[in-house]
């Protein structure tokens, strides 16, 4: 298939989705590192004090972990933190730009939730399928905040655009 | 749209999940000392049994391997558990 | 036209009165009307023909159960093929034809079929079409099969979402006991979903009307309607659950007017069905003329819109539910007479004649009713109205796995409790009239609160059955065409299982599933086989419970949602510089530069042969292996070997099956010790990863090597060719002093930077990797150094032609599913490790070791290039392929055409001539070794 096929692009960062009852928003990444092994050793000593987040759990200020698997997370941070390689019990690789930020807010948010995410509300892991997609799925103030791989982000941003007009 | 058990994420719709292999199976090894016919069983049999099977699924969106417990005839999931040596 | 509109009775609104046509004839209805009361209170009679004899049909029912009304819709230029009259809703200006009849329902010429029936009893097609061989008859069945017609150009939008929801407790239906159910429930501070295909909540109650605690209806289903959503629930109209799955999952179909629909995937932790019961027609002969109809459908088309059947009526029954129908037509001034099979029957409503002890044995008519025999007395009359029972609507029951049991009282299968995760209440589980139907919603729904109370008693049901001594054709599936007739020969040929009956004549396979059809098929197949209803038991129940368009299942995940690609950071960029862009390996990049395609791959590869190149490498796959048991893991899991790597340095490996397949190729690169870096190709990626994870967690210790995934994280650009050195000098990038598969970590504008000197055209290549944030400032960098180095960015097309100069290998186009490294002439690992990988035994078997396996070669011809797929015929014995083209285009460089092919025996055959066949042509080619230009690599040093 050719690229006329392909009508949509990747947001950037700041572009905004608005329907009726729900905004999205694309933001980046201010900073992120993949983390693996042992978990508590390696946010004691890349961000001491970083709560680490399950399914649809609150983020709260920066830095925060977004779980993934039993031993893998991304640490979120206000800035990269320019470490990679293997630490004593743990890997850190850099990853502020694996994904981007979206955003949803607004009355009908739950809607675009239903439309999104299948069953399985409550797991340690916020990594999951959000409309067909791998993403990390956080709760933030007002809304859902999902971290989707950059190259898939412009798939995911055509289906919300479609959705908020369909709901 | 079943729904899977991981041992670490818990409940997850069933797209989030690939079979990998029959469980019990061990890899026959080392190269030299294994016959054509065992290597052929190891690859390509499988009990494929009538009711409660143990199989290997793989949870894609975290990556854990483990294995399910699965009725092939009534597709009730009769329980998962981690890969030995695994649950912490 | 026989039917008529009342001028109160009805909801339609009488000043919105709308037009429409059928089959070209204008019609007229009202606002509020379906197309089925519409048609029944001023349309033709005839609305289609039959399946199989082309005989006319009429409106039958008044829901999902429609077995004849069906009907091609146009609106607004767009055509829905098969739509039920009975569920539609009419709007101003809707074109309606009817189906499987030319040139009209009235006129078809195919009815002259029907004077052939004693020819064309079920089955025949088994028996009949075998002369000449099917061939010749399939063209002219393929015409006439089916119903509707598609409309090519109607593409339904891609727009209905596809929701999920986890509830507490599901009710499915909202008549009497649905709405009981849901009340109690909700007063009982459970939060209820409460869902009805109807448009409004009631069920039976909006055509039968009733008093439930001494009010109107409508205050009780209004008064339960805002009990469950106080509670927190929510009711959904206009919606079909349409299936029950696995896992405790329904599926349902939501129908919004102005809005797309949506699917519904609900789970819940309880369920009630209240789904109710369809009538069941009566079985004498000719009964499938149109004008007879169902009882229960008359009252409600003259309760509900208006809408009259006819003025001479007579109705069939052997129970007390018609009885409402008859007084009901007889006040709305029709000629009503009642025939019932029962002795003892309730008094004849007001204005009707009561004829006990009676049967219908023979419709007349020759295309629409005219009258009817009853105990050998000749009725004339226009409408036949008829009622043998009530079929409860088990379907999700079974669905779900539950079992049936027959009752002999209601003459019906109902339920088994206990034998499905779900309860059944009211008119579905037997409890027929409206007191029984409110008592077990209210008990199934917790019991909170007093009861609904409504009089009434149940109703008193004789049962009927088809008379296998019946004379004259009798239908049990009008939409097929199954006649009891059939159900015999079914039987008289050994077809006695019920499952074997539906096959083999098709009853209850069409569009209505059997629905009015499939318990007198069942039941008359009991009779002939002298077993009883349970015995002979019923066929299986799949979903969907009615049809569902595929619009709907398959939702937004069209077209562009169905399967998009990944896209690069840099995009825009390309774009911006003229890439046209297509997909590969799932990702969309760019083909080439400029509007040209086939000049411009030329074009861009040679200069990049000549003077340097630019491409975009960023979908090649980087996994991050970390860890003091990296090495080993990769050992394991590659084919060649990377412990004995150095950091600094990258090497090329394969990734094979455990059946010794080559799965994936790519460069290994070293950081450190314990840090290496995969590359694999950019459509490979997430398996890859799979395989590698398997290793780690169920043969190695995870704690000791991780993996990441970090593709995404980095811009990958490629500078290749000989002045690509003075290229990146110009860019201001300082380049590290590296040989030929070196890596190092440096630095660029404060930022970091990765260079492998790995190449893929065969020329000396530099891939630049930087955080993908700063991709957009190398790149510039790179573009504004390009020109004044006589450099141009290289779509994938060029890239491929550079590679394929070189013979150098794209899993899955060179390789496929039995090619193995040694085919490749990468032997080498195969016959010196020592150490167990993966793949490893499968490289020893008899198949692996044979001399004469395909061997990856190049062909040399002249003239235009060898088409992909072209095959290499064998030089001696019959004529057969010894292989086959895998790559091949024009080479600027060479200035020739260059091919790889998989051949038979290859390499020790290089320098034979070779015979090459493509659809029907014959040429000639010389096989050579794969690498076609600088074969010892000096120009990776360039």
């Amino acid at each position: 298939m050719d690229e006329r096929d392909w009508t949509t692009r990747t947001p950037d960062p700041g572009a905004t989705l608005m329907g009726e009852g729900v905004t999205i928003r694309c933001a980046a990444e201010s900073g992120a590192s993949l983390v693996s092994g042992d978990l508590d050793a390696a946010i004691a000593s890349l961000a001491p004090g970083a709560p680490m987040l399950g399914l649809l759990d609150e983020v709260p200020e920066k830095p925060f972990a977004l779980r993934i698997a039993r031993d893998r997370a991304l640490l979120c941070t206000d800035a990269p933190l320019g470490q990679e390689g293997w630490r004593d019990g743990f890997a850190v690789s850099g990853a502020d730009d694996l994904f981007l930020v979206i955003e949803i807010t607004g009355a009908r948010r739950d809607e675009i939730r239903s439309a999104c995410l299948g069953g399985g509300v409550g797991s340690p892991s916020a990594a999951t399928l959000f409309a067909g997609q791998g993403a990390l799925v956080a709760t933030c103030p007002g809304g859902l905040c999902v971290r989707v791989e950059a190259p898939q982000a412009a798939a995911l941003w055509t289906h919300l655009d479609r959705l908020i007009a369909a709901l | 749209m079943q729904r899977f058990s991981c041992p670490f994420c818990g409940l997850r719709d069933e797209t989030e999940f690939h079979f990998a292999a029959e469980a019990g199976k061990h890899r026959p090894e080392p190269a030299p000392e294994v016959s054509d016919a065992d290597w052929a069983d190891y690859l390509f049999g499988n009990d494929a049994p009538r009711g409660p099977a143990r199989e290997v699924w793989v949870h894609l969106t975290c990556g854990e391997f483990f294995v399910m417990t699965r009725d092939t005839v009534t597709r009730e999931v009769l329980g998962s558990a981690a890969l030995p040596g695994r649950s912490q | 036209m026989t039917g008529w509109r009342h001028d109160s009775a009805g909801m339609v609104d009488r000043d919105r009165p709308l037009s429409f046509t059928f089959d070209g004839q204008p019609c007229t209805g009202f606002a509020g009307d379906t197309l089925a009361s519409a048609l029944l209170a001023g349309g033709p009679r005839i609305l289609g023909r039959s399946f199989k004899y082309h005989r006319p049909r009429g409106l039958w029912g008044m829901g999902g159960e429609e077995p004849n009304a069906i009907l091609d819709v146009t609106e607004n230029g767009r055509t829905l093929p098969n739509v039920r009259a009975t569920t539609m809703v009419l709007r101003d200006g809707m074109a309606l034809r009817s189906v499987n009849a030319a040139p009209d329902a009235a006129r078809d010429r195919l009815g002259l079929i029907d004077l052939a029936q004693r020819f064309l009893p079920a089955g025949f097609y088994y028996k009949t079409f075998m002369a000449l061989g099917w061939m010749r008859w399939e063209p002219m069945i393929r015409r006439m099969a089916g119903l509707g017609v598609l409309d090519a150009d109607h593409h339904p939008p891609a727009d209905a979402p596809s929701m999920t929801a986890e509830i507490d407790l599901l009710v499915i239906g909202a008549g009497p006991a649905g709405l009981a159910a849901a009340r109690a429930a909700a007063r009982a501070g459970r939060a209820v979903w409460l869902v009805d295909e109807a448009a409004e909540p009631g069920g039976a109650l909006r055509w039968r009307g009733g008093e439930i605690d001494g009010a109107p209806w409508q205050a009780f289903a209004r008064d339960s309607c805002q009990a469950v959503t106080a509670a927190g629930g929510r009711v959904l109209t206009d919606t079909v659950l349409w299936g029950a799955f696995d896992h405790g999952m329904f599926a349902a179909w939501e129908r919004r007017a102005d809005r797309p629909d949506r699917h519904w995937r609900l789970r819940a932790r309880e369920v009630i069905l209240a789904a109710g019961a369809i009538e069941r027609p009566l079985w004498f002969a000719n009964n499938d003329l149109p004008g007879v109809m169902s009882s229960e459908a008359a009252l409600h088309y003259l309760a509900l819109y208006g809408a009259v059947a006819g003025r001479r009526i007579v109705i069939g029954c052997a129970g007390d539910a018609p009885y409402a129908t008859a007084a009901a037509l007889a006040a709305a001034g029709c000629q009503v007479t009642l025939v019932d099979a029962r002795s003892e029957t309730p008094p004849a409503p007001e204005g009707v004649t009561l004829r006990r002890a009676a049967r219908i044995t023979r419709a007349h008519g020759h295309r629409e009713v005219g009258a009817v025999t009853v105990e050998g007395v000749h009725l004339d009359c226009d409408t036949v109205l008829v009622s043998g029972g009530f079929t409860p609507s088990v379907h999700l029951h079974c669905q779900a796995g539950g079992k049936l049991d027959f009752d002999p009282r209601t003459d019906a299968l109902i339920p088994r409790p206990g034998s499905a995760p779900l309860l059944t209440v009211g008119a579905a589980c037997g409890a027929f009239g409206l007191a029984a139907a409110l008592a077990g919603g209210h008990v199934a729904g917790g019991g909170a609160g007093p009861a609904p109370a409504a009089s009434g008693a149940v109703w008193g049901i004789a049962p009927s059955r088809p008379d296998p001594k019946a004379r004259g054709r009798v239908w049990i599936d009008p939409q097929n065409d199954v006649t009891l007739k059939d159900v015999k020969l079914a039987a008289q040929e050994g077809y006695r299982s019920v499952e074997h009956l539906k096959r083999y004549t098709t009853l209850g396979m069409a569009t209505d599933q059997g629905r009015s059809a499939n318990f007198a098929g069942l039941a008359a197949m009991a009779a002939l086989t002298g077993q009883t209803i349970p015995e002979t038991g019923t066929t299986t129940y799949r979903p969907p419970f009615t049809p569902v368009p595929l619009s709907v299942i398959g939702g937004m995940r069209r077209g562009e949602g169905f399967a998009p690609p990944r896209r690069l950071r840099l995009e825009a960029q390309h774009r911006a510089l003229g890439a046209r862009f297509r997909e590969y390996g799932g990702w969309l990049r760019p083909a080439h530069y400029g509007t040209d395609e086939a000049k411009a791959a030329q074009a861009e590869a040679r200069t990049a042969r000549q003077t340097a190149g630019l491409y975009d490498a960023s979908p090649l796959g980087k996994i991050e292996v970390l860890g003091p048991g990296a090495a080993e893991l990769l050992d394991f899991c590659g084919y060649v070997r990377m412990s004995t790597l150095k950091p600094g340095r990258a090497r090329y490996g394969f990734m094979l099956s455990e059946t010794g397949i080559v799965f994936d190729d790519g460069v290994v690169l070293r950081l450190a010790e314990d840090r290496f870096i995969v590359s694999a190709s950019s459509g490979h990626v997430g398996s890859v990863r799979m395989i590698l994870e398997e290793a780690r967690q169920d043969r190695f210790d995870p704690a000791r090597v991780v993996l990441h995934d970090v593709t995404a994280q980095w811009t990958t650009l490629t500078a290749t060719g000989p002045a690509s050195r003075a290229l990146l000098g110009g860019a201001g990038i300082d380049l590290p002093d590296l040989p030929h598969m070196g890596v190092a970590e440096t630095r660029w504008q404060g930022v970091p930077l990765r260079i492998a000197r790995v190449s893929f055209t065969g020329d000396a290549s530099w891939e630049l990797s930087v955080p993908a944030r700063h991709g957009a400032a190398l790149q510039a960098a790179l573009e504004t150094a390009r020109a004044g180095h006589g450099a141009c960015w290289v779509g994938l097309e060029a890239v491929m032609i550079l590679r394929a100069e070189k013979g150098f290998i794209l899993v899955g186009k060179d390789t496929d599913g039995i090619t193995m490294p040694q085919d490749l002439g990468w032997g080498g690992p195969r016959d010196r490790r020592q150490d167990e990988y993966f793949g490893r035994r499968s490289l020893f078997t008899p198949e692996a070791m044979r001399p004469d396996r395909r061997q990856l070669v190049g062909l040399e011809t002249s003239g235009a290039p060898l088409p992909t797929g072209a095959h290499v015929l064998a030089s001696d014995g019959p004529r057969r392929s010894a292989g086959f083209v895998t790559s091949s285009c024009h080479s600027p460089t060479l200035d020739r055409p260059v091919a790889l092919a998989m051949i038979e025996g290859g390499r020790s055959r290089i320098g034979q001539e070779v015979t090459v066949f493509h659809l029907g042509t014959l040429s000639t080619a010389r096989i050579t070794d794969a690498c076609a230009l600088d074969p010892e690599g000096a120009r990776l040093h360039g």
